[in-house]
């Protein structure tokens, strides 16, 4: 049996690069169920391996089907990249007219920048929104839930990267222009809350010990930071550049969809059946 | 004597939902059934079926669920799903529509 677990892992480890988690474990039941049946026609364990893998069929063509179901795009997804699209320009349109000699350019820069990577954040707390409320209505598949977590990690690499060349270029801005870095503003502090919470999507969908569900959740909370880091400072009129625009109509929505996700998946569609 | 490939492929959607008919069911079991009802007529290669209940899933025909097997294995239980009820009626009108033409045809008459 030792032989087999070897055999097992080595498969394992083999598609890991192929199929999700969740997948592999499918197919690995499938597997020590065929080998327990070979093993008992008196096939050896190495016999038995081979032949159920062989039975299996390609890995690779197997994998090759289950990545033409998750290819599709998520309609969230399409939506949030759609509202990137436009922060990109409403960015660039920012930029354009802060750059005048009274702002300077990097201002004008920065403030797109920040924008851009802000907004990234944002959706990725939004498309945690509409997962979970997906999944409240109806059953939502567990592969789509893997793939999704990718692409929020796609998100927050880009949301990490543009926040984080947004904050560089307000400190050259404000060393320029009072003469001194703005270390201890609140906005400053903001944005390393949207770095540090970024880049730890990242590493925890990178180190695969995060369920997928984990990551969704932990996107959710993103959406919750940066609507703090945005217009925290504002809510509390403290530090500089202040605007007007209550936080709690982004943090809310978001700290309720975190509450619902704790939730089985399809209850809000049950109760609705029991209730009709 | 074996199936077409194109065969196999058109009546996995309505083998699979039949099958849940019967009740809840994994994978390999759902292989096995296959076997077992065509008399090892209909060969499936073993991973193709996968994919196909992750379709159906993703249309909301089936609903997947984990399960403990075991000490430390989970396996994953399918159910037929109001959806796949709806569509398994579906199939069931077309398979009978095309059966009975073709053995209409095939009657020693036409023969």
């Amino acid at each position: 049996m030792h032989d087999l677990e070897n055999l097992i892992a080595e498969w394992r480890r083999s598609m890991r690069e192929k199929m999700s988690r969740d997948q592999i474990a499918e197919v690995e039941d499938h597997l020590r169920e065929r080998i327990a049946v070979l093993l008992r026609q008196e096939l050896n364990v190495r016999a038995a391996f081979d032949e159920a893998v062989h039975e299996f069929g390609s890995g690779h063509a197997v994998a090759g089907e289950f990545h033409k179901l998750n290819s599709k795009w998520w309609w969230p997804l399409k939506l949030g990249i759609a509202f990137e699209v436009a922060a990109f320009v409403c960015g660039l349109l920012l930029w354009i007219r802060l750059s005048d000699p009274q702002f300077g350019f990097l201002l004008g820069a920065h403030v797109f920048a920040i924008t851009v990577g802000y907004m990234a954040a944002l959706i990725i707390g939004l498309l945690g929104v509409a997962f979970v409320t997906q999944r409240s209505m109806a059953d939502f598949p567990e592969h789509k839930a893997e793939h999704i977590a990718a692409q929020l990690a796609n998100f927050s690499i880009f949301a990490f990267t543009a926040t984080l060349i947004g904050l560089v270029l307000a400190a050259a801005w404000a060393k320029g222009a009072w003469g001194h870095l703005a270390l201890t503003d609140a906005k400053n502090f903001g944005a390393m809350a949207t770095l540090v919470w970024t880049l730890g999507l990242v590493t925890a969908h990178r180190s695969g010990a995060v369920s997928p569900l984990g990551i969704i959740k932990f996107a959710i909370l993103s959406g919750i930071v940066v609507s703090f880091a945005w217009l925290g400072a504002n809510s509390w009129s403290v530090g500089k550049n202040l605007y007007s625009w209550p936080l709690w109509i982004i943090a809310l929505p978001h700290a309720l969809a975190l509450a619902v996700s704790f939730a089985p998946p399809g209850w809000a569609a049950r109760h609705r059946a029991n209730a009709a | 004597m074996k199936l077409d490939k194109e065969l196999v492929a058109a009546s996995s959607a309505p083998m699979v939902l039949a099958i849940l008919a019967e009740g809840d069911s994994y994978g390999y079991a759902i292989i096995q059934r296959v076997r077992e009802l065509s008399g090892g007529k209909i060969e499936w290669t073993d991973g193709m079926l996968y994919p196909v209940l992750h379709w159906l899933e993703e249309q909301g025909q089936i609903r997947g669920r984990w399960e403990k097997a075991g000490l430390a294995r989970r396996r994953r239980y399918y159910a037929l799903a109001p959806k796949g009820r709806t569509a398994l009626r579906e199939h069931r009108n077309q398979w009978e529509t095309v059966t009975a033409a073709l053995n209409q045809l095939w009657r020693p008459q036409h023969a």
